[in-house]
Protein backbone atom coordinates (compact mmCIF):
# COMPACT_ATOMS: atom_id res chain seq x y z
CA UNK A 1 0.00 0.00 0.00
CA UNK A 2 2.49 2.30 -1.31
CA UNK A 3 -0.13 4.83 -1.93
CA UNK A 4 -1.08 8.04 -0.34
CA UNK A 5 -3.84 7.98 2.37
CA UNK A 6 -6.10 9.60 0.19
CA UNK A 7 -5.64 7.40 -2.53
CA UNK A 8 -6.39 4.86 -0.21
CA UNK A 9 -9.76 6.10 1.61
CA UNK A 10 -11.16 7.00 -1.81
CA UNK A 11 -10.37 4.20 -4.32
CA UNK A 12 -12.18 2.61 -1.75
CA UNK A 13 -15.44 5.01 -1.83
CA UNK A 14 -15.52 5.62 -5.14
CA UNK A 15 -15.65 1.51 -5.44
CA UNK A 16 -18.52 1.23 -2.95
CA UNK A 17 -20.26 4.43 -4.96
CA UNK A 18 -20.13 2.38 -8.28
CA UNK A 19 -22.06 -0.69 -6.64
CA UNK A 20 -24.67 0.95 -4.37
CA UNK A 21 -27.21 3.64 -6.04
CA UNK A 22 -28.06 5.09 -2.46
CA UNK A 23 -24.58 6.42 -2.22
CA UNK A 24 -24.25 10.14 -3.20
CA UNK A 25 -20.75 12.00 -3.09
CA UNK A 26 -20.90 15.44 -2.46
CA UNK A 27 -18.21 18.36 -2.39
CA UNK A 28 -17.25 21.99 -2.02
CA UNK A 29 -14.80 22.16 -5.43
CA UNK A 30 -12.36 20.13 -3.60
CA UNK A 31 -10.32 17.62 -6.26
CA UNK A 32 -9.09 14.30 -5.06
CA UNK A 33 -7.66 12.15 -8.09
CA UNK A 34 -9.63 9.07 -7.11
CA UNK A 35 -12.92 10.76 -7.74
CA UNK A 36 -12.01 12.62 -10.71
CA UNK A 37 -13.65 9.98 -12.96
CA UNK A 38 -16.72 9.97 -11.96
CA UNK A 39 -17.27 13.94 -11.28
CA UNK A 40 -19.48 13.42 -14.27
CA UNK A 41 -22.31 10.74 -12.26
CA UNK A 42 -25.63 12.05 -11.27
CA UNK A 43 -24.95 11.17 -7.97
CA UNK A 44 -21.73 13.79 -7.76
CA UNK A 45 -22.78 16.92 -6.32
CA UNK A 46 -20.55 19.75 -6.47
CA UNK A 47 -21.82 22.56 -5.01
CA UNK A 48 -19.03 24.85 -5.67
CA UNK A 49 -17.74 26.96 -2.46
CA UNK A 50 -21.13 27.55 -0.90
CA UNK A 51 -20.83 24.92 2.45
CA UNK A 52 -23.61 25.62 3.87
CA UNK A 53 -25.99 24.91 1.03
CA UNK A 54 -23.33 21.53 0.82
CA UNK A 55 -24.31 20.20 4.11
CA UNK A 56 -28.37 21.05 3.75
CA UNK A 57 -28.44 19.23 0.24
CA UNK A 58 -26.59 16.35 1.66
CA UNK A 59 -28.83 16.72 5.15
CA UNK A 60 -31.92 16.29 2.58
CA UNK A 61 -30.80 13.53 0.13
CA UNK A 62 -30.34 11.62 3.22
CA UNK A 63 -34.22 11.96 4.22
CA UNK A 64 -34.63 8.94 3.03
CA UNK A 65 -32.51 6.11 2.39
CA UNK A 66 -29.95 7.39 0.86
CA UNK A 67 -26.43 7.77 2.40
CA UNK A 68 -24.16 10.88 1.73
CA UNK A 69 -20.17 11.22 1.51
CA UNK A 70 -18.79 14.85 1.75
CA UNK A 71 -15.20 15.99 1.33
CA UNK A 72 -13.35 19.03 1.55
CA UNK A 73 -10.84 21.07 3.88
CA UNK A 74 -11.09 20.34 7.18
CA UNK A 75 -11.42 24.20 8.38
CA UNK A 76 -14.19 24.94 5.78
CA UNK A 77 -16.26 21.58 6.35
CA UNK A 78 -16.56 22.83 9.91
CA UNK A 79 -16.33 26.18 11.07
CA UNK A 80 -18.49 27.32 7.77
CA UNK A 81 -20.99 25.03 8.12
CA UNK A 82 -21.82 24.54 11.67
CA UNK A 83 -25.04 25.38 12.54
CA UNK A 84 -25.82 23.43 9.57
CA UNK A 85 -24.09 20.07 10.68
CA UNK A 86 -25.32 20.42 14.56
CA UNK A 87 -29.27 21.16 13.38
CA UNK A 88 -29.81 19.24 10.05
CA UNK A 89 -27.40 16.20 10.48
CA UNK A 90 -26.77 15.95 13.56
CA UNK A 91 -30.59 16.69 15.20
CA UNK A 92 -31.68 14.23 12.57
CA UNK A 93 -29.11 11.54 12.86
CA UNK A 94 -28.91 11.38 9.37
CA UNK A 95 -26.37 8.85 7.85
CA UNK A 96 -23.76 11.56 6.32
CA UNK A 97 -19.83 10.85 6.56
CA UNK A 98 -18.07 14.30 6.30
CA UNK A 99 -14.34 13.80 5.59
CA UNK A 100 -11.98 16.37 6.19
CA UNK A 101 -8.78 16.34 4.44
CA UNK A 102 -5.96 18.18 5.47
CA UNK A 103 -5.74 18.01 9.06
CA UNK A 104 -3.92 19.74 11.24
CA UNK A 105 -1.12 21.80 9.59
CA UNK A 106 -0.57 19.82 6.67
CA UNK A 107 -1.40 22.29 4.38
CA UNK A 108 1.49 24.49 5.73
CA UNK A 109 1.50 27.60 3.56
CA UNK A 110 -1.91 28.19 3.32
CA UNK A 111 -2.17 30.01 6.76
CA UNK A 112 -4.61 30.00 9.60
CA UNK A 113 -7.50 29.56 7.17
CA UNK A 114 -5.92 26.34 6.70
CA UNK A 115 -4.82 25.12 10.07
CA UNK A 116 -7.48 22.41 11.38
CA UNK A 117 -6.34 22.72 14.94
CA UNK A 118 -9.67 22.80 16.39
CA UNK A 119 -11.96 21.56 14.15
CA UNK A 120 -11.78 18.00 16.27
CA UNK A 121 -13.24 19.11 19.17
CA UNK A 122 -15.60 21.81 17.46
CA UNK A 123 -16.98 18.68 15.71
CA UNK A 124 -16.99 17.06 19.18
CA UNK A 125 -19.38 19.30 20.57
CA UNK A 126 -22.30 18.10 18.10
CA UNK A 127 -23.58 15.16 20.33
CA UNK A 128 -24.74 12.81 17.34
CA UNK A 129 -21.61 13.20 15.55
CA UNK A 130 -18.82 10.57 15.36
CA UNK A 131 -15.05 11.33 15.02
CA UNK A 132 -12.24 9.55 13.31
CA UNK A 133 -9.33 10.48 12.90
CA UNK A 134 -7.22 9.05 10.34
CA UNK A 135 -2.93 9.02 9.33
CA UNK A 136 -2.40 5.69 8.60
CA UNK A 137 -2.63 4.01 5.37
CA UNK A 138 -3.61 0.31 7.00
CA UNK A 139 -6.61 2.19 9.01
CA UNK A 140 -7.48 4.26 6.03
CA UNK A 141 -8.25 1.20 4.00
CA UNK A 142 -10.11 -0.31 7.00
CA UNK A 143 -12.08 2.61 7.72
CA UNK A 144 -13.39 3.08 4.29
CA UNK A 145 -14.49 -0.48 3.63
CA UNK A 146 -16.70 -0.04 6.45
CA UNK A 147 -17.87 3.24 6.61
CA UNK A 148 -21.25 3.04 5.33
CA UNK A 149 -22.02 0.27 7.88
CA UNK A 150 -21.26 2.55 11.21
CA UNK A 151 -24.74 4.34 11.69
CA UNK A 152 -25.15 8.23 11.77
CA UNK A 153 -23.26 10.84 11.31
CA UNK A 154 -19.24 10.44 11.46
CA UNK A 155 -16.92 13.35 10.27
CA UNK A 156 -12.88 11.61 9.50
CA UNK A 157 -9.66 13.79 9.54
CA UNK A 158 -7.70 12.31 6.32
CA UNK A 159 -4.23 13.11 6.31
CA UNK A 160 -1.80 13.16 3.35
CA UNK A 161 0.99 11.42 2.15
CA UNK A 162 2.27 7.87 2.17
CA UNK A 163 1.64 6.96 5.50
CA UNK A 164 2.80 3.28 5.79
CA UNK A 165 4.07 2.53 9.31
CA UNK A 166 1.51 0.03 10.69
CA UNK A 167 0.69 -1.90 8.10
CA UNK A 168 0.44 -5.34 9.78
CA UNK A 169 -1.83 -3.60 12.66
CA UNK A 170 -5.86 -5.20 12.99
CA UNK A 171 -7.26 -2.13 13.84
CA UNK A 172 -10.21 -2.48 16.12
CA UNK A 173 -13.06 0.37 14.92
CA UNK A 174 -15.44 -0.31 17.77
CA UNK A 175 -12.77 -0.21 20.26
CA UNK A 176 -10.93 3.03 19.00
CA UNK A 177 -7.53 3.05 20.41
CA UNK A 178 -4.61 0.78 19.29
CA UNK A 179 -1.34 0.65 22.05
CA UNK A 180 1.70 -0.05 20.33
CA UNK A 181 4.20 -1.27 23.11
CA UNK A 182 7.78 -1.23 22.43
CA UNK A 183 9.01 -2.76 25.67
CA UNK A 184 6.79 -4.82 28.31
CA UNK A 185 8.07 -3.05 31.49
CA UNK A 186 7.34 0.57 30.07
CA UNK A 187 5.67 2.88 32.83
CA UNK A 188 6.32 5.94 30.01
CA UNK A 189 2.97 6.71 27.56
CA UNK A 190 2.59 9.07 25.01
CA UNK A 191 -1.29 9.19 23.97
CA UNK A 192 -1.47 10.99 20.46
CA UNK A 193 -3.73 10.79 17.67
CA UNK A 194 -3.70 11.44 13.58
CA UNK A 195 -0.55 12.51 12.22
CA UNK A 196 1.25 12.50 15.83
CA UNK A 197 1.14 8.89 15.96
CA UNK A 198 3.19 8.77 13.63
CA UNK A 199 6.18 10.82 14.88
CA UNK A 200 5.30 9.38 18.34
CA UNK A 201 6.08 5.46 16.92
CA UNK A 202 9.20 6.93 15.08
CA UNK A 203 10.77 8.55 18.21
CA UNK A 204 9.92 5.22 20.76
CA UNK A 205 11.39 2.99 17.73
CA UNK A 206 14.10 4.69 18.83
CA UNK A 207 14.55 5.23 22.65
CA UNK A 208 12.14 2.69 23.42
CA UNK A 209 11.38 3.90 26.57
CA UNK A 210 7.97 4.44 25.91
CA UNK A 211 4.78 2.90 24.44
CA UNK A 212 2.69 4.87 22.12
CA UNK A 213 -1.41 4.99 21.89
CA UNK A 214 -3.02 5.70 18.83
CA UNK A 215 -6.31 7.42 20.28
CA UNK A 216 -8.43 6.94 16.27
CA UNK A 217 -12.13 7.73 17.28
CA UNK A 218 -13.06 10.09 19.18
CA UNK A 219 -16.66 9.76 20.70
CA UNK A 220 -17.67 6.23 21.58
CA UNK A 221 -14.41 4.45 21.89
CA UNK A 222 -14.44 1.94 24.75
CA UNK A 223 -13.13 4.44 27.24
CA UNK A 224 -13.25 1.59 30.23
CA UNK A 225 -10.45 -0.62 28.34
CA UNK A 226 -8.51 2.86 27.40
CA UNK A 227 -8.26 3.63 31.06
CA UNK A 228 -7.83 -0.06 31.98
CA UNK A 229 -4.46 0.69 29.48
CA UNK A 230 -4.04 3.64 31.11
CA UNK A 231 -3.70 2.81 34.32
CA UNK A 232 -0.78 0.42 33.47
CA UNK A 233 1.38 3.34 32.79
CA UNK A 234 2.84 5.77 35.72
CA UNK A 235 3.80 8.51 33.14
CA UNK A 236 1.45 9.59 30.63
CA UNK A 237 2.07 12.78 27.86
CA UNK A 238 -0.78 13.53 25.60
CA UNK A 239 0.96 14.59 22.20
CA UNK A 240 -0.91 16.22 19.66
CA UNK A 241 -1.53 18.60 16.86
CA UNK A 242 -4.77 20.56 17.96
CA UNK A 243 -4.56 22.91 20.71
CA UNK A 244 -5.75 22.49 23.98
CA UNK A 245 -8.83 22.82 23.82
CA UNK A 246 -9.57 22.01 20.02
CA UNK A 247 -7.85 18.28 20.15
CA UNK A 248 -8.07 15.64 22.08
CA UNK A 249 -6.70 16.79 25.25
CA UNK A 250 -10.23 17.69 27.20
CA UNK A 251 -11.97 14.76 25.72
CA UNK A 252 -8.50 12.63 27.96
CA UNK A 253 -8.66 14.75 30.94
CA UNK A 254 -12.43 14.23 31.43
CA UNK A 255 -12.47 10.32 31.22
CA UNK A 256 -9.44 10.99 33.85
CA UNK A 257 -11.73 13.32 36.09
CA UNK A 258 -14.69 11.03 36.04
CA UNK A 259 -12.49 8.01 36.96
CA UNK A 260 -10.16 9.98 39.42
CA UNK A 261 -7.24 9.08 38.09
CA UNK A 262 -3.99 11.41 38.40
CA UNK A 263 -1.13 10.13 36.77
CA UNK A 264 2.03 12.11 36.68
CA UNK A 265 1.02 13.99 32.77
CA UNK A 266 1.80 16.69 30.23
CA UNK A 267 0.62 17.90 27.60
CA UNK A 268 2.22 19.06 24.38
CA UNK A 269 -0.01 20.50 22.06
CA UNK A 270 -0.18 23.73 19.34
CA UNK A 271 -0.57 27.03 20.84
CA UNK A 272 -4.08 28.16 21.29
CA UNK A 273 -3.79 30.95 18.75
CA UNK A 274 -4.27 31.62 14.86
CA UNK A 275 -0.48 30.97 13.22
CA UNK A 276 0.04 33.65 10.54
CA UNK A 277 3.40 31.61 9.55
CA UNK A 278 3.96 29.83 6.40
CA UNK A 279 6.69 27.18 5.64
CA UNK A 280 7.09 24.73 2.79
CA UNK A 281 6.86 21.51 4.83
CA UNK A 282 4.37 20.26 7.79
CA UNK A 283 7.89 19.49 9.73
CA UNK A 284 9.20 23.35 9.45
CA UNK A 285 5.75 24.87 10.86
CA UNK A 286 6.18 21.88 13.72
CA UNK A 287 9.84 23.11 14.62
CA UNK A 288 8.70 26.45 14.94
CA UNK A 289 6.17 25.43 17.52
CA UNK A 290 8.60 22.91 18.79
CA UNK A 291 5.84 20.25 18.40
CA UNK A 292 8.71 18.40 15.77
CA UNK A 293 10.28 14.74 16.56
CA UNK A 294 13.40 16.29 17.87
CA UNK A 295 11.64 18.92 20.12
CA UNK A 296 9.57 15.77 21.62
CA UNK A 297 12.29 14.13 22.25
CA UNK A 298 14.04 17.44 24.11
CA UNK A 299 10.73 17.40 25.80
CA UNK A 300 10.04 14.12 27.07
CA UNK A 301 13.81 13.43 28.27
CA UNK A 302 13.54 14.96 31.41
CA UNK A 303 9.32 14.12 32.30
CA UNK A 304 10.25 10.50 31.62
CA UNK A 305 13.33 10.27 33.52
CA UNK B 1 -67.12 24.61 -11.86
CA UNK B 2 -69.08 23.92 -8.54
CA UNK B 3 -66.67 22.08 -7.12
CA UNK B 4 -64.20 24.81 -7.64
CA UNK B 5 -66.44 26.97 -5.42
CA UNK B 6 -66.99 24.33 -3.07
CA UNK B 7 -63.30 23.70 -2.38
CA UNK B 8 -63.22 27.84 -2.08
CA UNK B 9 -65.43 27.79 0.45
CA UNK B 10 -64.43 24.88 2.53
CA UNK B 11 -60.76 26.25 2.48
CA UNK B 12 -62.03 29.98 3.86
CA UNK B 13 -64.18 28.13 6.28
CA UNK B 14 -61.23 26.14 7.31
CA UNK B 15 -59.17 29.06 7.60
CA UNK B 16 -61.39 31.10 9.95
CA UNK B 17 -61.50 27.97 12.23
CA UNK B 18 -57.79 27.29 12.22
CA UNK B 19 -57.16 30.73 13.28
CA UNK B 20 -59.47 30.15 16.20
CA UNK B 21 -57.84 26.79 16.86
CA UNK B 22 -54.69 28.09 17.03
CA UNK B 23 -55.70 31.42 19.69
CA UNK B 24 -57.14 28.44 21.76
CA UNK B 25 -54.85 26.67 21.68
CA UNK B 26 -52.54 30.02 23.02
CA UNK B 27 -54.87 30.52 25.56
CA UNK B 28 -54.33 26.81 26.99
CA UNK B 29 -51.19 28.75 27.53
CA UNK B 30 -48.80 27.13 24.13
CA UNK B 31 -46.55 29.68 23.23
CA UNK B 32 -46.20 30.64 19.73
CA UNK B 33 -45.77 33.20 17.56
CA UNK B 34 -48.94 35.25 16.62
CA UNK B 35 -48.18 37.54 13.88
CA UNK B 36 -45.83 35.34 11.72
CA UNK B 37 -48.10 32.48 12.17
CA UNK B 38 -51.04 33.92 10.92
CA UNK B 39 -49.98 35.24 8.09
CA UNK B 40 -48.82 32.10 6.36
CA UNK B 41 -52.35 30.31 7.75
CA UNK B 42 -54.27 30.81 4.59
CA UNK B 43 -51.17 29.15 2.47
CA UNK B 44 -50.32 26.88 4.79
CA UNK B 45 -54.31 25.57 4.81
CA UNK B 46 -54.75 25.79 1.21
CA UNK B 47 -50.90 23.70 1.01
CA UNK B 48 -52.57 20.90 3.57
CA UNK B 49 -56.17 20.63 2.67
CA UNK B 50 -56.30 21.65 -0.44
CA UNK B 51 -54.46 18.16 -2.12
CA UNK B 52 -50.94 19.74 -2.31
CA UNK B 53 -49.47 18.06 0.52
CA UNK B 54 -51.78 14.95 1.52
CA UNK B 55 -50.18 14.29 5.13
CA UNK B 56 -52.56 10.93 5.04
CA UNK B 57 -50.81 9.74 2.45
CA UNK B 58 -47.74 7.22 2.55
CA UNK B 59 -46.17 8.54 -0.82
CA UNK B 60 -46.94 12.44 -0.51
CA UNK B 61 -44.91 15.75 -1.42
CA UNK B 62 -43.01 16.87 1.33
CA UNK B 63 -43.26 20.16 3.01
CA UNK B 64 -40.35 22.14 4.79
CA UNK B 65 -41.98 24.79 7.11
CA UNK B 66 -38.81 26.69 7.11
CA UNK B 67 -40.18 29.57 9.32
CA UNK B 68 -40.83 27.11 11.98
CA UNK B 69 -41.98 29.61 14.62
CA UNK B 70 -45.07 29.79 12.52
CA UNK B 71 -45.77 25.57 14.04
CA UNK B 72 -48.71 26.58 16.16
CA UNK B 73 -50.92 26.25 12.68
CA UNK B 74 -49.39 23.21 11.66
CA UNK B 75 -50.39 21.78 15.09
CA UNK B 76 -53.99 22.57 14.72
CA UNK B 77 -53.81 21.42 11.57
CA UNK B 78 -53.23 18.51 12.36
CA UNK B 79 -55.47 18.44 15.32
CA UNK B 80 -58.46 19.43 12.83
CA UNK B 81 -57.50 16.36 10.58
CA UNK B 82 -57.55 14.03 13.64
CA UNK B 83 -53.80 12.85 12.36
CA UNK B 84 -53.08 14.09 16.18
CA UNK B 85 -55.62 14.15 18.79
CA UNK B 86 -55.73 16.88 21.19
CA UNK B 87 -55.23 14.64 24.15
CA UNK B 88 -51.52 13.91 22.76
CA UNK B 89 -50.80 17.11 21.87
CA UNK B 90 -51.90 18.44 25.43
CA UNK B 91 -49.76 15.07 26.86
CA UNK B 92 -46.77 15.86 24.18
CA UNK B 93 -47.15 19.63 25.10
CA UNK B 94 -47.30 18.79 28.61
CA UNK B 95 -44.43 16.39 29.30
CA UNK B 96 -42.05 18.94 27.21
CA UNK B 97 -41.85 17.13 24.02
CA UNK B 98 -43.72 19.71 21.78
CA UNK B 99 -43.16 23.21 22.04
CA UNK B 100 -41.75 26.34 19.86
CA UNK B 101 -40.21 24.02 17.11
CA UNK B 102 -41.02 21.34 14.55
CA UNK B 103 -39.08 17.81 15.62
CA UNK B 104 -39.68 14.90 13.92
CA UNK B 105 -39.01 12.54 16.60
CA UNK B 106 -42.41 13.12 18.17
CA UNK B 107 -44.98 13.76 15.13
CA UNK B 108 -44.52 11.84 12.31
CA UNK B 109 -46.14 14.02 9.92
CA UNK B 110 -43.07 16.45 10.48
CA UNK B 111 -40.87 16.48 7.68
CA UNK B 112 -37.87 18.56 8.66
CA UNK B 113 -37.14 19.97 11.79
CA UNK B 114 -36.60 23.53 11.61
CA UNK B 115 -36.28 26.61 13.61
CA UNK B 116 -32.52 28.54 12.16
CA UNK B 117 -33.45 29.90 9.69
CA UNK B 118 -32.17 29.69 5.98
CA UNK B 119 -31.56 26.32 5.82
CA UNK B 120 -34.76 24.90 4.02
CA UNK B 121 -34.44 25.76 0.55
CA UNK B 122 -30.84 23.77 0.49
CA UNK B 123 -32.48 20.21 1.96
CA UNK B 124 -35.65 21.13 -0.24
CA UNK B 125 -32.87 20.78 -3.04
CA UNK B 126 -31.07 17.26 -1.69
CA UNK B 127 -35.02 15.75 -1.08
CA UNK B 128 -35.52 17.27 -4.68
CA UNK B 129 -32.84 15.28 -5.99
CA UNK B 130 -33.30 11.68 -3.79
CA UNK B 131 -37.33 12.43 -4.90
CA UNK B 132 -37.52 13.26 -8.48
CA UNK B 133 -41.47 12.95 -8.83
CA UNK B 134 -42.31 14.42 -5.63
CA UNK B 135 -42.95 18.46 -5.41
CA UNK B 136 -41.18 19.50 -2.21
CA UNK B 137 -42.55 22.92 -0.83
CA UNK B 138 -40.93 25.43 1.59
CA UNK B 139 -42.55 28.18 2.67
CA UNK B 140 -39.71 31.13 4.19
CA UNK B 141 -40.18 33.96 5.89
CA UNK B 142 -39.22 37.34 4.42
CA UNK B 143 -36.84 38.17 6.97
CA UNK B 144 -35.38 34.95 6.21
CA UNK B 145 -33.87 35.57 3.04
CA UNK B 146 -30.94 37.27 4.54
CA UNK B 147 -29.58 34.48 4.98
CA UNK B 148 -26.60 33.61 2.67
CA UNK B 149 -27.37 29.99 2.80
CA UNK B 150 -31.20 31.03 1.07
CA UNK B 151 -29.07 32.39 -1.93
CA UNK B 152 -26.67 29.95 -2.48
CA UNK B 153 -30.15 27.00 -2.37
CA UNK B 154 -31.33 29.42 -5.22
CA UNK B 155 -27.91 30.11 -7.01
CA UNK B 156 -27.45 26.09 -6.96
CA UNK B 157 -31.53 25.60 -8.30
CA UNK B 158 -31.12 27.91 -11.09
CA UNK B 159 -27.76 26.99 -12.28
CA UNK B 160 -28.60 22.61 -11.74
CA UNK B 161 -32.31 23.04 -13.05
CA UNK B 162 -33.77 21.50 -10.34
CA UNK B 163 -37.22 21.10 -11.31
CA UNK B 164 -39.36 20.18 -8.40
CA UNK B 165 -38.96 22.75 -5.87
CA UNK B 166 -41.61 24.92 -4.98
CA UNK B 167 -40.36 27.79 -2.66
CA UNK B 168 -43.01 30.26 -0.81
CA UNK B 169 -42.10 33.53 0.42
CA UNK B 170 -44.29 34.77 3.13
CA UNK B 171 -43.93 38.59 2.41
CA UNK B 172 -45.15 40.23 5.74
CA UNK B 173 -42.73 42.90 5.77
CA UNK B 174 -42.37 42.49 9.25
CA UNK B 175 -39.05 40.82 10.56
CA UNK B 176 -39.15 40.19 14.35
CA UNK B 177 -37.88 43.84 15.46
CA UNK B 178 -38.48 45.69 12.11
CA UNK B 179 -40.34 46.85 9.35
CA UNK B 180 -38.75 45.44 5.97
CA UNK B 181 -40.93 46.40 3.26
CA UNK B 182 -37.98 47.25 1.27
CA UNK B 183 -36.31 44.40 0.26
CA UNK B 184 -34.84 44.52 -3.28
CA UNK B 185 -33.51 41.39 -3.63
CA UNK B 186 -37.68 40.24 -4.13
CA UNK B 187 -37.63 42.53 -6.90
CA UNK B 188 -39.38 40.51 -9.67
CA UNK B 189 -36.40 41.39 -12.19
CA UNK B 190 -33.88 40.72 -10.02
CA UNK B 191 -35.08 37.11 -9.41
CA UNK B 192 -35.98 36.66 -12.65
CA UNK B 193 -32.46 36.24 -13.61
CA UNK B 194 -32.44 33.21 -11.77
CA UNK B 195 -34.64 32.35 -14.43
CA UNK B 196 -37.37 30.34 -12.05
CA UNK B 197 -40.44 30.95 -12.39
CA UNK B 198 -42.02 33.75 -9.98
CA UNK B 199 -45.66 34.13 -9.51
CA UNK B 200 -46.68 37.18 -6.71
CA UNK B 201 -49.86 37.29 -5.59
CA UNK B 202 -52.07 38.30 -2.33
CA UNK B 203 -51.49 35.24 0.22
CA UNK B 204 -54.92 35.88 1.56
CA UNK B 205 -57.10 35.22 -1.40
CA UNK B 206 -57.82 31.81 -1.64
CA UNK B 207 -58.78 31.66 -5.06
CA UNK B 208 -55.06 33.58 -6.50
CA UNK B 209 -53.22 30.94 -4.22
CA UNK B 210 -55.73 27.82 -5.73
CA UNK B 211 -54.68 29.48 -9.36
CA UNK B 212 -50.94 29.36 -8.49
CA UNK B 213 -51.58 25.70 -7.68
CA UNK B 214 -53.46 25.48 -10.98
CA UNK B 215 -50.59 26.59 -12.85
CA UNK B 216 -47.70 24.20 -11.16
CA UNK B 217 -49.63 21.44 -11.71
CA UNK B 218 -48.33 20.02 -14.54
CA UNK B 219 -44.99 21.88 -15.10
CA UNK B 220 -41.69 20.76 -14.71
CA UNK B 221 -39.70 23.58 -13.16
CA UNK B 222 -38.81 25.13 -10.01
CA UNK B 223 -40.92 28.59 -8.72
CA UNK B 224 -40.90 31.16 -6.18
CA UNK B 225 -44.15 32.38 -5.45
CA UNK B 226 -43.88 35.73 -3.30
CA UNK B 227 -47.40 35.83 -1.79
CA UNK B 228 -48.28 39.45 -0.30
CA UNK B 229 -49.24 38.74 3.31
CA UNK B 230 -50.34 41.17 6.55
CA UNK B 231 -48.60 40.04 9.93
CA UNK B 232 -51.07 38.97 12.34
CA UNK B 233 -53.32 38.68 9.84
CA UNK B 234 -57.52 38.28 10.58
CA UNK B 235 -57.56 40.13 14.10
CA UNK B 236 -56.83 43.90 13.95
CA UNK B 237 -55.64 44.35 17.02
CA UNK B 238 -52.22 41.92 15.82
CA UNK B 239 -52.40 43.29 12.30
CA UNK B 240 -48.59 44.72 11.44
CA UNK B 241 -48.76 45.58 14.72
CA UNK B 242 -44.72 44.62 15.78
CA UNK B 243 -45.47 44.02 19.41
CA UNK B 244 -47.17 40.59 18.41
CA UNK B 245 -44.33 39.29 16.11
CA UNK B 246 -43.72 37.25 18.75
CA UNK B 247 -45.33 38.59 21.65
CA UNK B 248 -47.93 37.12 23.61
CA UNK B 249 -51.72 38.88 24.29
CA UNK B 250 -52.86 39.06 27.37
CA UNK B 251 -55.72 36.18 28.81
CA UNK B 252 -58.25 38.72 28.94
CA UNK B 253 -57.37 40.13 25.81
CA UNK B 254 -57.62 37.02 23.88
CA UNK B 255 -60.46 35.87 25.94
CA UNK B 256 -62.27 38.56 24.07
CA UNK B 257 -60.56 37.47 20.78
CA UNK B 258 -61.73 34.30 21.13
CA UNK B 259 -65.10 35.20 22.20
CA UNK B 260 -66.05 37.42 19.43
CA UNK B 261 -65.07 34.45 16.73
CA UNK B 262 -66.75 32.40 18.99
CA UNK B 263 -70.06 33.90 17.91
CA UNK B 264 -69.52 32.87 14.36
CA UNK B 265 -69.40 29.05 15.03
CA UNK B 266 -72.54 29.49 17.88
Amino acid sequence: MNKDIRDIFFDNIRNKFLKDSKIFILTNDADVYSLQRIKNHKRFIDTGVAEQNLINIAAGLSHSTNKSLIYGFCTFLTFRCYEQLKFNVGSHNLNCKIVGVGPGYSFSNDGPTHHAIQDLYLIYLIPEFEIYNIADNNLANQLSENIFNISGPIYIRLDKGILNYNSNEKYNLKKGFALKKKYQKNKNLIITSGYFNKIANDLSDEMKNFDVLNLFRLKNFNKSMFLNTCQKYKNIIIYDENTFFGGITPIIQSIFYEYKYSPKFKVICSPEKQLFKYAKSRNEILKLLKLDKLSLKKQIYNFFI
Amino acid sequence: MENNFKKKNFLKEKIKFLRFSFLKLILEGNKYHIGGSLSCLDMMACLLYGGEIQLEKKNRNLFILSKGHALGIFYAILIDKKLLSKKRYDLLSRNNKIGGQLDVKNIKYIDWNTGSLGHSIGVAIGMAIANPKKKIYTIIGDAEIDEGSVWEGLFFISEQKIKNIHIIIDRNKLSASSFIEKKEVLDKNFLNSLKLKIFKFNGHKVEKILQYFESIKSNRESTIAIINTIKGNGIKLFENNIKYSHGQPDNETLKKIIKKINNYYE
